[in-house]
């Protein structure tokens, strides 16, 4: 009821509404951000971008789905748009390995020293998490952050990709084998930090 | 029960979206076979590192940037509502006075002249009317040649399009399923995949070095995988494959456990890599000026009965949605309805699952999937 109210508020332009309206979100929505494009900056432009995308057409949230369906698809899509931006860049991404005399260094290590992200992923074996999710297709990771790190049901999956549950139900089995193989691999990392 | 349909089972049966039936022959086949219960552990694994990535917090300045950021559209937006709600008020005004003069100049001219006159005044009135409206049309009409152009193209492009499936599947029996009925059901305009697909078959024929390579028949679909070891680095690997448009997804996966059994190799390093079917000799050329290849061998594995066998699928189910729909058309029941209804929903998914499956098998269709050992040397 109260959420009704901030909704009819943002849809008059009042910021503290919308501000209040997206509190309760706004950290999921940045994780999936941080999951889908693997480092803290981009995910705070993407985070920030949905938003404002957010705002400005809050007249067109149909009450179809809960708001935080809607705001998670809108967060989902941007990062998707960025990703396929990168694609088209052909920029090295972060985590790509590069080789040095000493062997092969990760990218992100030299000017990492102190960003949040290496206090955040203290643990090895979450860090290379990481790296094999950056490392599905799109549609993949997209589901597996959704479903297994975030832990969305089938319907609310299929509400924010805007596909079917069956799609979501393909993609899920799909995007968990590809993971499995790249962890099973080992192709992207060392095999002495994930043993399974 | 075979393995590999266990194994497009297991996700759905670790989040439980299977029926009673399934989950009873998935639970069966697990304490049976040692292959697959690996697998499944393997998957809970995987899902359960996952999970144990934390949730992390949001940067510092994220709340105070954000506002800074509202405000600003907050403003442009106020703006422009502003300049809208002048120009509305100075049009309205502006109307206002129009109607205001033309009525008054009118109820003065109509004072000075008998009824008559004015019955016919509206008669002229109205045929000038029909008049504009005529030439209305007139102006209407070259927009709708445009348009009628663009389907022109469409058509083109529809008629060649089935067309070619109708030449890919002419040596088909009848009764079996094409992808050009599932095609047309779903919808008459090709989209831009089904189109390059056609190029890529054209291309793909004259340029595959491929071993044991046979000719290809229009209506067979061929994947293709393969092995090469080679002395590079991967950072090497990874800029070839990225400068010819392959990739190093492993979205597309399947067992590449055979090949390197039958090869009876064990490399230090491994990446599997995708590589567009017509780039393949571009790809080997590259990898042969960088390092030395040692084992480059290419097999291909005809995936039609697959591939025809879930169009098939489709085409059954699509069916039953129809019988289901008539079946619903008939009752008057709102509770039979509603379970028809609940089935026909459940159809539908599946049709959704098994589409996307041929979505997945063009995909593999269209790339090679190479396993690449580095050995430094």
């Amino acid at each position: 009821m109260q959420e009704k109210s901030l909704i009819h508020k943002s849809q008059q332009g009042h910021i503290e509404s919308f501000e209040n309206l997206i509190k309760n979100y706004q950290k999921l929505a940045f994780n999936i951000a941080y999951r889908m494009l693997g480092n803290i900056e981009d995910a705070k432009d993407a985070t920030q971008d949905a938003f404002l995308k957010a705002y400005k057409n809050i007249d067109q949230f149909k009450e179809e789905s809960t708001f935080s369906t809607w705001l998670y698809k809108i967060v989902t899509n941007t990062c998707l748009d960025v990703l396929r931006k990168k694609k088209k860049i052909k920029i090295y991404s972060y985590d790509q390995n590069i080789e040095t005399e000493k062997g092969k260094v990760l990218r992100e290590i030299a000017d990492e020293e102190n960003t949040p992200e290496k206090i955040v992923e203290k643990n090895e074996i979450q860090k290379h998490m990481q790296q094999a999710i950056d490392s599905l297709s799109e549609h993949h990771r997209s589901v597996i952050i959704l479903r297994d790190i975030q832990g969305f049901s089938y319907e609310e999956i299929a509400k924010i990709l805007n596909c079917s549950k069956g799609t979501v139900k393909s993609r899920i089995n799909r995007a968990r084998q590809a993971l499995k193989k790249i962890i099973k691999s080992g192709e992207l990392f060392d095999k002495d930090y994930v043993k399974i | 029960m075979n393995c590999t349909k266990i194994q497009e089972w297991i996700s759905l049966y670790i989040d439980e979206q299977v029926d009673e039936v399934t989950k009873e022959e998935v639970k069966k086949h697990l304490i049976e076979c040692e292959k697959c219960k690996a697998e499944y552990e393997m998957m809970l694994e995987a899902i359960s590192l996952c999970k144990e990535l934390p949730m992390i917090d949001l940067p510092e300045e994220f709340e105070e940037s954000l506002h800074e950021k509202l405000v600003d559209v907050q403003k442009s937006k106020y703006k422009k509502s502003i300049k809208n709600m002048n120009w509305k008020a100075f049009t309205s005004i502006a109307a206002m006075l129009v109607i205001g003069i033309t009525s008054m100049s009118l109820f003065n001219f109509t004072k000075d002249i008998p009824k008559e006159e004015i019955a016919s005044m509206n008669i002229d009135y109205s045929k000038q009317k029909q008049l504009d409206t005529e030439k209305n049309v007139e102006n209407e009409e070259i927009p709708e040649k445009k348009s009628e152009e663009n389907k022109k193209d469409t058509k083109d492009l529809n008629t060649d399009v089935k067309k070619y499936l109708l030449q890919k599947n002419n040596d088909n029996p009848k009764d079996s399923v094409t992808s050009k009925d599932i095609l047309e059901e779903e919808s008459t305009n090709p989209t831009q995949e089904q189109l390059s697909k056609i190029d890529f078959y054209a291309a793909s024929e004259e340029t595959l070095p491929v071993k044991n390579y046979r000719m290809q028949q229009a209506n067979q679909h061929i994947r293709y995988k393969g092995f090469m070891t080679i002395n590079i680095s991967s950072h090497e690997l990874i800029q070839i494959v990225q400068n010819i448009g392959g990739n190093l997804e492993t979205s597309k996966d399947y067992n590449m456990e055979d090949i390197k059994t039958k090869m009876n190799f064990s490399p230090t390093e491994e990446m599997v890599v995708y590589i567009p079917k017509e780039k393949l000799s571009e790809f080997e050329k590259k990898a042969r000026e960088l390092g030395e290849v040692k084992k480059y061998f290419i097999e291909n594995e005809d995936i039609t009965r697959n591939y025809e066998n879930i169009l098939q699928e489709i085409k059954n189910l699509q069916n039953q949605k129809i019988k289901l729909k008539e079946e619903m058309n008939n009752h008057n029941d709102s509770e039979q309805i509603k379970k028809i209804q609940e089935e026909i929903k459940k159809v539908n998914e599946n049709i959704d699952e098994l589409k996307e499956e041929v979505k997945n098998l063009n995909e593999e269709i269209q790339f090679c999937t190479i396993c690449v050992s580095l050995y430094d040397e």
